[in-house]
């Protein structure tokens, strides 16, 4: 793998696999690993890191399956003795959490405690980084480029090598678009696959935790641990499946609502990737625009919800966050109902009509490539309302339909900003996904390569 | 349409007919009030964009029954 020639600003190993080796090998303890990534954390340049909690006393056991890799998540994650920060002062107003994190647990007693918590969109509303509380956060990959959100923070410490891994979560493609612009792997697991607890809500209907990673290996081995035993070995089933007998795959590149286009750069590349993987012919999503739709209506009615004691209590609210909950406490609890009403029938014939016959759909990811931050930060004189819009127009349907998807890079641009693919899977078939960027990465090694020397040179030229 | 102080949603027959942006902005500042939420004028009117663009689209809307 290309990735494990290149050292992260801890100076460590690229990828999982490669790190495990070396304390295999007895070069380095658990715990100087965690000693030393934290470090970097510390010396965050890109303005990814919200808060770093005490390095947690773990075992010192190497043969945990995480032991010694970094990881740090999106600051929504109740702690064992912190309340989340939520990209704002603290949690929703009137949200108690009754316990921490199940799956920050997990992870930790899988060798792998949090080692920063990162920078998000406040309360977890907006597709970019905007977030007036912060310094503006930049991207790895082109200091001018947006940054994905909600989940921004995490986007940005996995690509620039800060954490091997990190969690977020996904209510209308807050890990997916984080993951695109920063050119690593988003996956948005089943809705409620991954245990909520502990996770300050935005929208409980569409909520789902899900993970950053810079390869399918990595994503694979922190999913796993994630993950219950039998769910585990259900994904490893799937998985190991997809390897052995292949996958059937579907395309669907034309969006019914104009701010799905295609820019030129992606159309060409997506069409590149149908070819090369001889896709049958391109195939239609069944009343798209409806079920964005239906999933806009759930995102607002479920966020007033949350926000309601704020808005009562006339508590100052970030401008998205206030719009946001203002607009879902004067939606009609008819339109509500019809949405969560309509739900599996929906999702049913999802599956019967644009994955019939296919084990996976793929459609773009940001269908306008990746912005310049300018043009989607609201407060920004260059701003453009429909290319903010362009980066959900392919993503909060998914949530709605509480389906399995993933975000990859499959190409770069003539600027060498990553041009992405969104990969649909049924309910459960995570194994699939990962499978199947396994192989995109292994044909497509330069797409992936978020530490390459490239890249590095850019960053450090442009970061002077 | 002539504008009516006492009856703010007159005029207002379907989601399909053009309406009045200040008594939609009345109505939204009233259902809000109830909740005992206050939101400015300008807040309603992104407000009304909003609803406008996630409305059930033809057929989901109920004709309005005449008096």
């Amino acid at each position: 793998m290309t990735q494990t020639a290149f050292r992260t600003p801890a100076g460590l190993p690229s990828s999982i696999g490669a790190l495990r080796a070396l304390l295999r090998d007895g070069e380095l303890t658990v715990s100087e690993a965690l000693a030393v990534q934290q470090q970097a954390l510390r010396e965050d340049r890109w303005h990814c890191v919200a808060h770093i909690p005490d390095l947690p006393k773990v075992r010192q056991d190497a043969s945990l399956p995480l032991a010694g890799v970094g990881v740090a998540h999106k600051d929504i994650f109740v702690l064992p003795d912190r309340l989340p920060g939520c990209g704002a002062d603290g949690p929703p107003s009137g949200w108690s959490a009754r316990r921490h994190a199940t799956v920050v647990q997990r992870l930790t007693n899988a060798g792998a405690p949090p080692l920063a918590m990162l920078g998000m969109a406040p309360f977890a509303s907006g597709a970019t980084a905007e977030n007036s509380a912060y310094p503006p956060m930049r991207n790895p990959i082109d200091p001018v480029a947006a940054v994905g959100g909600s989940s921004s923070g995490s986007g940005v410490a996995v690509a620039a090598g800060l954490c091997y891994a990190s969690l977020g979560t996904d209510t209308a493609g807050s890990v997916r678009m984080p993951a695109a612009t920063c050119g690593i792997v988003g996956l948005k697991t089943t809705h409620g696959l991954i245990p909520t607890q502990g996770v300050a809500p935005l929208a409980s209907s569409l909520d789902t935790v899900g993970l950053l990673a810079r390869s399918g290996p990595d994503l694979m081995v922190t999913l796993s641990c994630a993950l219950t035993a039998v769910q585990a070995r259900k994904l490893h089933a799937t998985y190991d499946a997809a390897q052995r007998d292949g996958l059937r795959i579907a395309v669907s590149w034309t969006h019914a609502n104009p701010t799905g286009d295609l820019a030129p750069g992606v159309a060409q590349a997506l069409d590149s990737l149908a070819c090369t993987l001889n896709v049958p012919a391109e195939r239609s999503i069944k009343d798209l625009r409806e079920l964005q739709r239906l999933a806009e209506i759930s995102l607002y009615a479920e966020a007033a919800s949350v926000h309601a004691p704020a808005l009562r209590a006339n508590t100052q609210l970030p401008g998205l966050v206030r719009n946001l909950a203002l607009t879902g406490a004067t939606i009609p609890v008819t339109w509500y109902l019809n949405a969560r009403r309509e739900q599996p029938g929906r999702c049913r014939e999802f599956l019967g009509t644009a994955l019939a016959d296919a084990d996976i759909l793929l459609t773009p990811a940001l269908p306008r490539g990746v912005p310049d931050s300018g043009n989607v930060t609201t407060t920004s004189a260059g701003f453009q309302p429909r290319e903010l819009l362009a980066m959900f127009s392919w993503m909060s349907f998914v949530n709605y339909l509480g389906l399995p998807a993933i975000v990859l890079p499959i190409a770069r641009d003539i600027g060498g900003r990553p041009i992405s693919v969104q990969a649909i899977a049924r309910p459960g078939k995570e194994g699939l996904l990962i499978a199947w960027a396994q192989q995109i990465e292994q044909r497509w090694p330069d797409a992936f390569s978020s530490l390459s020397p490239s890249n590095k040179e850019r960053n450090q030229t442009c970061l002077k | 349409m002539k504008r009516s102080p006492n009856r703010p949603l007159a005029g207002v027959k379907s989601a399909q007919i053009p309406y009045r942006e200040d008594a939609i902005i009345a109505a939204l500042q009233h259902t809000l009030s109830l909740q005992r939420i206050v939101a400015s004028e300008a807040e309603c009117a992104n407000i009304a964009k909003s609803l406008r663009r996630i409305s059930p689209r033809d057929g989901d809307v109920p004709p309005r029954k005449s008096a």
